[in-house]
């Protein structure tokens, strides 16, 4: 009983305790379903409430929509396009640091979308703009969404401009008329370069070097009587203004000079005539091709030395020569004589040379030496009669090597016949080298000696001994001199002889002459000057031999090219004579030529040693075995001495009756190029520039750094010389004795070109020498000037986008010290006023159209001087802007989060 | 046999009470499975959710961007002109290339800068990796053109990948959008190019419908003055403009240029006596005109051609 009672109360408790479990789980999972069927109810109703809400804002129209804050925010203006989204128009008014106006838009539009027990915010970039409803945030959703344009406290949108110069009223330039080099003699004519068809002649000068008086005529009208000063590489600059009313605006004008003075004076000897006219056009005529030279007209004797050049690769050329004539005539290019006659019957002349004859032999034009350069030009036709020979001034020391080898023949190493003399030698091609040398040591004599002024040393290596006659300015004693030696004798002591000359010269000559010592030779040298072979030179302070200066030298080798041998391995003769050339050179400036007698080919190190002490000298070495040849060789020498000395003068004197040639001014060489610079471009306008006088002969001239360079020339008052030699920051631009040492019969050139692309932005020295001859300079004048032509940008490209374009008024200041007032746009009638001056440039920097202002300003102040360069007056300068407003900028995306939250 | 039923309840308690802990182990595991699969799902679902709201916010977006990088793109192209002095070259084919890289032949333009439709899909591409999903757009194109003469409409034209990074979806969606941008006050390339920069005329839509009413024709004069533009379906599009085609087009625009001014402004394009309609003045047509007889004491210089007498509603001076 008892257990059983017992049994039934544990029956019981298990029973409580398995039901007390199963209601534990029971309700427990009910708990948890119930749970989890809640939260999933309320978070997907509040993720849709918050992207229907972001879906509305983004989708609705501002203008859309029925509020009144919204239609309040458009009458106010704070709405910039109707057409932006909900969302847009939030992002703008945050943007814009308008976040109360931002705030109450929101909350006007959302504050009945929402049931109550919910709370809502809406950011953006993670700013919270507007928030409301209970804090306690259970369940939190947020929706987002990008929006591009738009950043915070950043413009929405913008403005761009671009300024221009609208038109240039009394934009001042400038036409020339060259009288380049020497022109002469007579009555004078030229062409003035294009003058604008609208051009308003502002003022007038003439700047000449003149031989005489003159008069001058404009388009065949007297303009004025002009009296110059007489001095040499000088000009003077007259005002010719009072005749401005004798020029026309469209046309090349005709300038005329008629000398008062003697024919022999009628020259002009380097000038221009410059015309300033103001007008609008923007750019002028520029040759990106083709190029015609116009010759002036002369009518009296044609006495012309001037110059054209190529601006670019000359590809090809022609010539029309119209001219009439009694006389001998030429035309030389360069160098080459490409027309000559004898003179005509039938005066009136017309020739055409097109450019296969001047490329072909014999005038073979090298037009890649032509390209990029000025080349001389020289037309002539008068009696050459009538040429002015001037002295000479050329001291010669003529060095011959009588040593033992001259017994030769001048053909090889035989020995060589004697028995002819200086009549017939020639004759004879195996004539004894001594005889046939005198013969042209007198010949060459002859020559030089014609021309009063110059002297001659012959210096004569015999036996052992350096000879030499101190009579120079004596022809007959010189050559009686010569006479007296016969046969040949002793060693070859090259620098002995060059050593006997550098003393005479040193004696007796001085810089006003030139100097030249004459080698003459058949071998390399075997010896060394005296006493410097075993102690110290005294002229150059080491010793001068390395074992060959001794007695037992190579003297001692009777074979010729055993001797050749020795003197290669033991070459201390040869760099004595070296040192002695380069001294005489270094010292005195002696041009040296060498000259190599006979075979001298079969020794090669002979050859190399003649052809590098010529080099040393500046002069030139020549050698041949054929007796022809070599007299071919002493007359070259003679004459080129003769053509670096001689002064012989531009101008030709005329006395007594003479018939005039006349040169007529529709002559022109014409030239077809690949130019190197590219013609005015788009958005540019051409200036023209000129220098201020040059001070010396190397001058440094500034070029601004926002001009591009079209063209450029220098020009040089040579007088009665030749311009000879420019340079631009040490480089060569012109070097007259590229084309001919001789320059009488070549241009001399006014004006000089020079590559737009060797002048550099900022300072450039540029060097001018005029001379006579290439070693005879005679300075340069201080009338030079640097004259170009320039490309300047009258435009901007749009500026960056900005908040805003109103423009302001602007005063401007100008090189001439004059301020220009001008507003910008010319619409603009605010009271904003910017400054572009050299005390102050202020500009709204928020302002696109300020900008652009700001930045043509500065493109037209070439110096940044804070003043502009064009020469512009008040009122003449019309700038305008164009811009485009309402240009968007690309910030963000920005993010717009809406959190919904119960 | 007592001990035998005991031993027998016993048992059966043991059982039920088994069965009942089995069971509630079972039906927790299964519950706790399930719901294992659905927080997967459920994150799944947030996923694609993210992606797909995403891809719907940039082809929102994606008008927006094409239209400040349109905008810049055609005030570009006037730059290009402004520099280059020349009409765009390929277009509308460079168009592509400014829209893209900002840049025309390879010649940059300043105005487009970090501001072209490339800049905008790198900005997407970059706020997708914050995300954790590539974005790739590919074979974009885009295509101005005309629906009316005085709005341009740029489409982009393309496809954009979206992928999950986890892979846990991808998106492939063609793109093709469209926007448009209004001509008002851009510069007419014709007048800057022809001119050489001298001459320039922003398109400004004239108001004037009645041009001549009567003897008046005060209004003509100041269309013709202003340079105003009206819509002509004889002329070139602002489109065709940028390259130079002077043909005429059913959306073209077109104004008169201003002679007298031009005279004086860029003398060496001066014509005495050609139409002052701009694409013929200002092309190198010939065509038989005459001086507009209600204008010729105002604006002697304004001359016509036959197509236009009617549309300015003129008469050649007798």
């Amino acid at each position: 009983m008892h257990g059983d009672l017992l049994m039934g109360i544990k029956k019981g408790f298990l029973f409580s305790v398995d039901a007390l479990i199963a209601s534990i789980i029971i309700i427990s999972s009910m708990l948890i379903f119930s749970n989890m069927y809640i939260e999933e109810s309320e978070s997907t109703h509040i993720s849709l409430l918050s992207n229907d809400m972001l879906g509305i804002m983004s989708e609705m129209k501002i203008s859309e929509i029925n509020n009144s804050y919204a239609a309040y925010l458009i009458s106010q203006g704070e709405v910039s396009n109707l057409n932006n989204t909900i969302i847009e128009q939030i992002g703008e008014l945050w943007a814009l640091n308008k976040t109360e106006l931002c705030r109450n838009l929101i909350r006007n539009i959302t504050f009945d979308l929402f049931p109550p027990g919910f709370g809502y915010s809406v950011a953006l970039g993670n700013e919270e703009i507007y928030s409301c409803g209970p804090a306690k945030k259970r369940e939190l959703i947020a929706s987002r969404k990008m929006i591009s344009g738009y950043g915070k406290d950043k413009p929405i949108k913008g403005t761009s401009s671009r300024a221009y110069l609208k038109s240039i009223k009394e934009k001042k330039n400038y036409a020339y008329a060259y009288f380049g080099g020497f022109v002469g003699q007579g009555s004078l004519f030229r062409q003035l370069e294009y003058i604008s068809a609208d051009a308003v002649i502002l003022s007038s000068f003439i700047e000449f070097d003149s031989g005489t008086d003159f008069d001058l005529y404009i388009n065949n009208n007297f303009c004025k009587s002009f009296t110059p000063e007489q001095s040499n590489m000088s000009s003077i600059r007259w005002n010719i203004s009072s005749c401005n009313g004798l020029f026309t605006a469209g046309i090349k004008n005709n300038i005329s000079i008629e000398f008062t003075g003697t024919l022999s004076d009628s020259y002009i000897a380097g000038g221009y005539v410059i015309v300033k006219y103001a007008t609008k056009e923007f750019q002028e005529e520029f040759a990106n091709s083709t190029l015609k030279y116009y010759f002036p007209g002369i009518d009296g004797v044609s006495n012309l030395y001037s110059s054209f050049h190529v601006p670019g690769i000359l590809s090809s050329m022609n010539v029309h020569l119209h001219f009439n004539s009694e006389y001998a005539s030429y035309l030389t290019i360069g160098s080459r004589t490409v027309f000559q006659n004898n003179g005509s019957a039938a005066p009136e002349q017309i020739v055409n040379i097109d450019n296969t004859t001047l490329t072909s032999a014999p005038i073979s034009l090298d037009y890649t030496k032509l390209s990029q350069k000025t080349v001389p030009i020289r037309f002539a036709s008068y009696n050459i009669s009538n040429e002015t020979i001037l002295v000479g001034n050329a001291d010669i020391i003529l060095i011959t090597d009588f040593s033992g080898s001259m017994k030769k023949a001048v053909d090889d190493w035989t020995q060589g016949n004697l028995g002819s003399d200086c009549n017939n030698y020639v004759g004879d091609p195996h004539v004894r080298r001594t005889l046939a040398v005198k013969c042209l040591d007198k010949e060459l004599v002859d020559i030089v000696m014609n021309y009063s002024g110059n002297r001659i040393w012959p210096i004569f290596l015999h036996d052992d001994e350096v000879k030499y006659l101190d009579d120079p300015e004596d022809s007959t004693a010189i050559n009686n001199y010569i006479d007296t030696y016969v046969n040949g004798k002793g060693k070859t002591c090259i620098a002995c002889a060059i050593n006997q000359g550098y003393d005479i010269l040193n004696t007796y000559s001085d810089a006003s002459r030139k100097k030249f010592i004459i080698l003459m030779t058949d071998g390399s040298p075997t010896h060394c000057g005296q006493g410097s072979c075993t102690s110290n030179s005294v002229i150059y302070g080491v010793k001068q031999c390395e074992g060959l200066c001794d007695f037992t030298g190579a003297c001692d080798i009777t074979n010729i090219p055993g001797q050749c041998t020795e003197c290669i391995n033991n070459p201390g003769a040869t760099n004595n004579a070296y040192y002695s050339a380069q001294r005489a050179f270094d010292d005195l400036d002696t041009i040296i030529y060498t000259i190599g007698f006979g075979p001298v080919d079969d020794c090669t190190f002979a050859n190399d040693t003649l052809y590098n002490i010529s080099r040393i000298g500046n002069g030139s070495y020549q050698h041949s075995k054929n007796i022809s040849k070599l007299r071919e060789i002493y007359k070259n020498i003679s004459h080129e001495i003769l053509s670096n000395t001689n002064q012989v003068s531009q101008t030709v004197t005329v006395v007594g009756n003479y018939t005039n040639s006349i040169l007529y001014p529709d002559s022109y060489v014409e030239m077809f190029f690949t130019p190197l610079v590219k013609e005015p471009e788009f958005g540019e306008i051409t200036y023209t520039f000129e220098t201020d006088k040059f001070s010396s002969c190397i001058d440094t001239v500034n070029i601004p750094s926002k001009v591009r360079i079209l063209d450029a020339k220098v020009v040089s008052y040579s007088g009665p010389h030749w311009t000879m030699n420019v340079t631009v920051n040490g480089q060569e631009v012109f070097l007259l004795q590229n084309y001919s040492y001789n320059f009488f019969k070549l241009g001399d050139p006014f004006s000089i070109y020079i590559p737009p692309a060797l002048l550099q932005p900022g300072n450039n020295d540029i060097g001018i020498l005029t001379g006579d001859t290439p070693i005879n300079k005679t300075g340069c004048s201080l009338n030079n000037s640097l004259i170009y032509s320039a490309a300047i940008k009258f435009g901007t490209a749009y500026s960056s986008v900005l908040p805003k374009a109103e423009g302001c008024i602007w005063t401007i200041e100008t090189e001439d010290l004059d301020f220009i007032s001008a507003a910008v746009p010319s619409s603009y009638s605010g009271t904003s006023y910017c400054n572009y001056t050299s005390s102050e440039i202020s500009f709204d920097t928020e302002d696109s159209i300020d900008q652009a202002v700001q930045e043509l300003l500065s493109n037209l102040d070439f110096d940044d001087n804070g003043k502009i360069d064009i020469d512009i007056d008040e009122f003449d300068l019309a700038i305008e802007a164009l811009w485009v407003s309402q240009i968007p900028y690309l910030w963000g995306p920005s993010i717009v989060e809406v959190r919904v939250w119960q | 046999m007592a001990i035998t039923i005991k031993k027998n309840k016993k048992a059966a308690f043991f059982t039920i009470i088994s069965i009942v802990l089995v069971t509630s182990l079972i039906f927790f595991y299964t519950s706790s499975q399930k719901y294992s699969l659905e927080e997967q799902s459920k994150v799944i679902e947030i996923r694609i959710l993210t992606m797909d709201s995403f891809i719907e916010d940039i082809e929102h977006d994606i008008e927006r961007g094409l239209y400040i990088s349109s905008m810049r793109s055609l005030i570009g192209m006037a730059e290009f002109m402004t520099k280059n002095g020349s009409f765009i070259p390929g277009f509308p084919a460079s168009f592509n290339e400014i829209m893209l890289n900002g840049t025309i032949k390879g010649s940059i333009i300043n105005i487009t800068e970090n501001a072209t439709f490339g800049n905008w899909t790198k900005k997407i591409v970059d706020i997708g990796k914050k995300l954790n999903i590539d974005v790739e757009f590919s074979d974009l194109y885009l295509t101005p053109f005309h629906e009316d003469p005085w709005n341009v409409k740029v489409n982009v034209f393309g496809r954009i990948n979206l992928t999950d990074r986890k892979e846990v979806a991808s998106w492939c969606r063609d793109l093709n959008v469209t926007t448009t941008i209004n001509i008002i006050d851009f510069e007419d390339p014709i007048y800057t190019v022809t001119s050489a920069g001298k001459l320039i005329n922003k398109v400004i839509k004239s108001n004037i419908t009645d041009f001549v009413s009567g003897n008046d024709a005060s209004n003509l004069i100041t269309h013709a003055n202003n340079s105003w533009y009206i819509a002509s379906n004889f002329s070139p599009s602002f489109l065709m403009r940028f390259a130079g085609n002077l043909s005429p087009s059913p959306h073209g625009i077109e104004s008169v240029v201003n002679v007298d001014n031009l005279q004086i402004i860029a003398p060496e394009i001066y014509k005495a006596s050609s139409s002052s309609i701009d694409y013929i003045y200002l092309g190198n047509s010939s065509i038989s005109n005459c001086k507009v007889n209600e204008t010729k004491t105002n604006i002697s210089w304004f001359r016509l051609d036959n197509n236009h007498l009617n549309i300015y509603e003129a008469n050649c001076e007798s």
